[in-house]
């Protein structure tokens, strides 16, 4: 028998069947042994005094009856594995309950393929399966007096359901693996962001205040930032069950590594926005080098590696090597009229096994350049404003001349506003004190700072290359007759110096922000010069707070703030693969978070679109052995209380075989030989 | 020896005749070495030794008043003399079914008393008793002429043979009817299993008050009490065919030997009141084992 007999009418028959068959015994009484005796009187008189004394003496033979079908009942009914029925109150209930929160590991080196393979299949599973059939086992041999919370673990910590007994937990876990789950919303399907253990510890905390018999089940794949506590802060003891990975000197898997693009930037070509550079960090998370081939997708919609692969304005195939370890691989020149921009690395020999395809891509945009108002004071110079007209994204706006005058500048400006830029060109006063302003000024001006050193025919060097106002930009070549050594103060940085003087082009934070050049435009061959229109386009780009073409991305799983232009209004986020939805607007940046891997978008009422690419976390290597090997998961305690809901069936059958021995004597006395 | 017809060969064969002639010589030899009883007949009459006085009623012969005890006490009273006169042993043999029930071995408490009492008989012979044979069972048969002289002792044997096993057992109504019919006073020996409902009392008061001196020799077989068949059992009365359920269990049995123990309690107090002699014995005791306890039981030998 395998299973209980929940057939009524199958035990009625059963207890039917037996009950006649010992009532027939019973009155088929065996013929008794016949004894002679002498003198019966003497028998009769013990008999008499020995009945009196023993209680149901008379009645043993129907009590014997009695008992046999007692404990033939017991039997029967222990085949149907009864359950008590007593009825504890809530408060018994609750105070009985043992409540676990079951927290798995959903970060992305979760997707890696590197798991036993499932029955019947030969191909690696991922971790995360491995991690659920191990929680699916648990939950199976749950005991009915544990309540299970599951709680899906990456960046963020979900709730996927609770608190339920095993079986609706079980329940849960397969509507969650399930194919028709959200895998960002209520999935337990790797997501693209690092595990951040301390929210999952928080939450379970919460969940767990105020229950009784609580512990935290830690389901993951040990990867660096897995948990190592053995209590959450609040103090409930954690039990941490490993899901992987696995060895990498395991049979078989000794060419197991992974080929990951750890990050992508986009340089923009200085003085041609519309080409730049890519650089990309690749890594080789194996022990030889590989041959690979990089390609690279720019298009200007898609959001992510299925998306790119679809849409994909232009695509560039790099044919590289790549060692163990990481590897820097460069890309000047890319059109990016396309401004985003997508890199997989794909592994050109067949002799190698990539776990971890999740990795395989990296994401870039070109910084949004916003179209800048500038107000241009001074003298006109042809040079000047030609450098000025060339960059598309300028509004130039020239000043009236003559002396500043409030009143003439806001007729100027047509009363839409402040200019973002003021080019202050060769004017005897300080630019207004409210604006940002590139100062070009050999003369001395009126100011108590101006410095009235000059220097004949200087070599002028870049001084900070690496500051955006000097971005691509090189003097070699140029020439100056004359220039005006500035004087640096604390917190200045100087962009240029006349070697041997002093600075000559400086920047200043402010605010306002102010670079100032001591160079006379008409005294040099700077304004025929390549680098003319790049240092305007930096100065400008500087002063208006961009970020000169460089977007840090975001991280999966981690909260980010975005400043996204003023004025924009109904801004709607749209993360990738997914439908647009209201963003969360603070100010002048959106705020939000999430765990999918692509470029996410921002896009304003007015068309506006800010764009921002996530890069994984570096701590999600999924070639990185957990400390600990692969544990097994405990499985429930089999059940010890009276009380517990399992075994009553044993206890039944206990008692009807208590009851046969008690019963045994009284056979042996009534056997007949 | 030789073998006579109408006895049993089967319990009086030479071996048991030799045994008893040895144990006639030795209760000869405990006779003579002062080791014997005193055994006086009780009867009161015209012998020569004094043996007591009692108060005078009208019609007693005048001649045995004693008239110094008048004329001391104004009392007038007879004087009592032991009269010497042969004595009389009557073996009271029970013969009832209980008594024939087989035991373990084939032998039955008849068998057993049948030797004792042929034993008994041939040293009373010897002795110069009269002997004679009492059956009863459901009531106590003529007892037969009484015989005098070893040359009597197959006439004995012969009336031993002839018992058989039947009947119920009633000692008291048996002894009741052997004393209405009056016989020679003397020592009666009862040899019985004494399963009698009425008890042993009244039969042995009826004896003492009749004059004649009671001997019990009770008869028993203990391995009953000794078996290991427990559990559900019948129990067939062998002398009413009454049939009783029994579970048998240890704890019954130690009752039974309880009770057996007061039964024996109660024929030993029955005797006592009498000042009768009472031997129990088994039946796995020999016969000439039973008869050197009467020996010592004292009362017998003469």
């Amino acid at each position: 028998m395998t299973g209980p007999i929940t057939d009524g009418a199958a035990l009625a028959a059963a207890a039917g069947f037996v009950s006649v068959a010992l009532t027939l015994l019973y009155l088929l009484r065996p013929r008794r042994r016949q004894v002679e005796v002498p003198y019966a009187g003497l028998w009769r008189r013990v008999l008499a005094e020995h009945e009196m004394r023993t209680i149901g003496g008379r009645w043993r033979r129907l009590a014997s009856w009695a008992l046999f079908l007692g404990v033939a009942a017991l039997l029967i009914g222990a085949l149907a594995e009864p359950m008590w029925r007593h009825e504890p109150t809530a408060a018994e209930r609750q105070a009985r309950l043992h409540h676990i929160v079951i927290g798995i590991d959903t970060s992305a080196s979760t997707a890696t393929r590197d798991g036993p393979p499932a029955a019947g299949q030969t191909a690696p599973r991922r971790r995360i399966d491995a991690a659920c059939e191990r929680v699916r086992s648990r939950l199976e041999g749950a005991r009915p007096d544990e309540r299970f919370l599951l709680l899906a673990a990456s960046g963020a910590a979900r709730v996927i359901g609770g608190w339920g007994t095993g079986a609706a937990a079980l329940d849960l876990l397969a509507a969650a693996l399930g194919p028709a789950a959200d895998v960002a919303a209520a999935g337990l399907n790797p997501t693209a962001s690092a595990c951040d253990p301390a929210r999952a510890l928080a939450m379970a905390d919460l969940a767990l205040t105020g229950r009784g018999h609580t512990s935290v089940l830690w389901v993951t794949d040990g990867g660096p930032d897995g948990v190592v506590q053995t209590r959450t802060p609040a103090g409930h003891p954690i039990e941490v069950v490993r899901a992987g990975p696995l060895p990498a000197a395991a049979p078989g898997l000794a060419d197991l590594a992974d080929l990951a693009i750890g990050s992508v930037r986009l340089r923009a070509n200085p003085g041609d926005p519309g080409r730049t550079m890519l650089i990309a960090h690749v890594d080789n998370r194996s022990a030889r080098p590989h041959a690979a081939r990089l390609v690279i997708a720019t298009s200007a919609a898609a959001q992510n590696g299925d998306e790119f692969a679809a849409d994909a304005s232009t695509r560039r195939v790099l044919l590289i090597t790549l060692p163990p370890g990481t590897s820097r691989h460069e890309m000047p020149d890319l059109d990016v009229s396309a401004p985003r921009v997508a890199v997989r690395v794909e592994s050109a020999d067949r002799t190698l096994v990539d776990v971890a395809p999740w990795n395989d891509w990296g994401f870039a945009v070109m910084a949004e350049r916003r179209r800048l108002r500038v107000l241009v004071a001074g003298p006109t110079h042809a040079l000047l404003g030609a450098a000025l007209a060339a960059n598309p994204r300028l509004d130039v706006i020239e000043a009236p001349p003559g002396p500043p005058d409030a009143a003439r500048w806001t007729r100027a400006l047509q009363g839409s506003g402040a200019p973002d830029v003021v080019v202050w060109h060769a004017m005897a006063v300080p630019p207004p004190a409210d604006l940002p302003a590139l100062w070009i000024s050999f003369e001395p001006p009126a100011d108590a700072t101006a410095t009235a050193r000059f220097a004949r025919g200087p070599e002028v060097v870049p001084r900070d290359a690496g500051h955006a106002a000097m971005r691509g930009v090189s003097f070699q070549d140029t020439n100056f007759d004359n220039v005006r050594v500035l004087g640096a103060r604390a917190g200045d940085v100087v962009l240029a110096d006349a070697r041997g003087a002093g600075p000559v082009m400086v920047a200043r934070a402010g605010p306002p922000p102010r670079i100032e050049w001591g160079i006379d435009l008409d005294a040099t061959d700077l304004p025929l010069r390549y680098a003319m229109p790049i240092l305007i386009d930096n100065a400008l780009g500087w002063l208006a707070g961009d970020a000169g073409g460089q977007i840090v991305p975001l991280q999966p799983g981690r909260p980010w703030s975005i400043a996204v232009p003023a004025g924009g209004r109904g801004w709607q986020w749209r993360e990738p693969g997914r439908p647009p939805r209201p963003a969360r607007l603070a100010g002048d940046r959106v705020v939000g978070s999430s765990e999918v891997h692509g470029i996410h978008t921002f896009t304003a009422d007015d068309g506006r679109t800010v764009a921002r690419p996530t890069q994984l976390a570096a701590s999600e290597n999924p070639a990185r052995l957990a400390p600990a090997s692969v544990g097994a998961l405990p499985v429930a305690r089999p059940a010890s209380s009276p009380d517990a809901g399992t075994g009553r069936w044993a206890w039944l059958v206990l008692a009807g075989l208590g009851l046969l021995l008690l019963e045994w004597p009284a056979y042996l006395r009534r056997r007949t030989l | 020896m030789a073998a006579h017809s109408g006895i049993r060969d089967d319990l009086f064969d030479p071996a048991f005749l030799g045994r008893v002639e040895q144990l006639a010589l030795l209760a000869r030899r405990m006779a003579t070495s002062g080791q014997r009883a005193q055994r006086r007949s009780r009867k009161v009459g015209s012998g020569i030794e004094f043996a007591d006085h009692r108060d005078y009623a009208p019609g007693d012969d005048v001649r045995a008043l004693d008239w110094k005890l008048f004329a001391r006490t104004e009392r007038l009273s007879l004087k009592l003399y032991e009269e010497e006169e042969d004595l009389s042993v009557y073996f009271l043999v029970d013969h009832s079914a209980s008594m024939g029930m087989a035991r373990p071995g084939g032998k039955t408490l008849l068998d057993r008393a049948l030797q004792v009492a042929a034993a008994l008989a041939y040293i009373a012979l010897g002795n110069l008793d009269r002997v004679a044979v009492v059956p009863f069972s459901q009531t106590a048969e003529a007892p037969g002429r009484a015989l005098r002289g070893r040359g009597q002792y197959f006439r004995v044997l012969r009336a031993l043979s002839q018992l058989e096993a039947t009947g119920r057992t009633a000692v008291a109504a048996s002894i009741d009817a052997f004393v209405r019919r009056q016989p020679r006073r003397g020592l009666a020996v009862v040899l019985s299993d004494l399963y009698d409902p009425a008890g042993l009392g009244d039969a042995l008061r009826a004896l003492h008050l009749r004059g004649y001196e009671p001997m019990v020799l009770h008869l028993h077989d203990l391995s009953l009490l000794e078996t290991d068949a427990y559990g559900d059992m019948t129990l067939l009365d062998t002398e009413t065919g009454d049939l009783r359920e029994v579970c048998l269990t240890p704890d019954l049995l130690d009752r039974y030997r309880r009770a057996f123990a007061a039964f024996c309690g109660e024929i030993d107090r029955a005797a006592r009141e009498v000042g009768a002699r009472c031997l129990h014995v088994d039946l796995s005791v020999p016969f000439d084992d039973v008869v050197m306890r009467v020996f010592r039981l004292g009362g017998f030998l003469g």
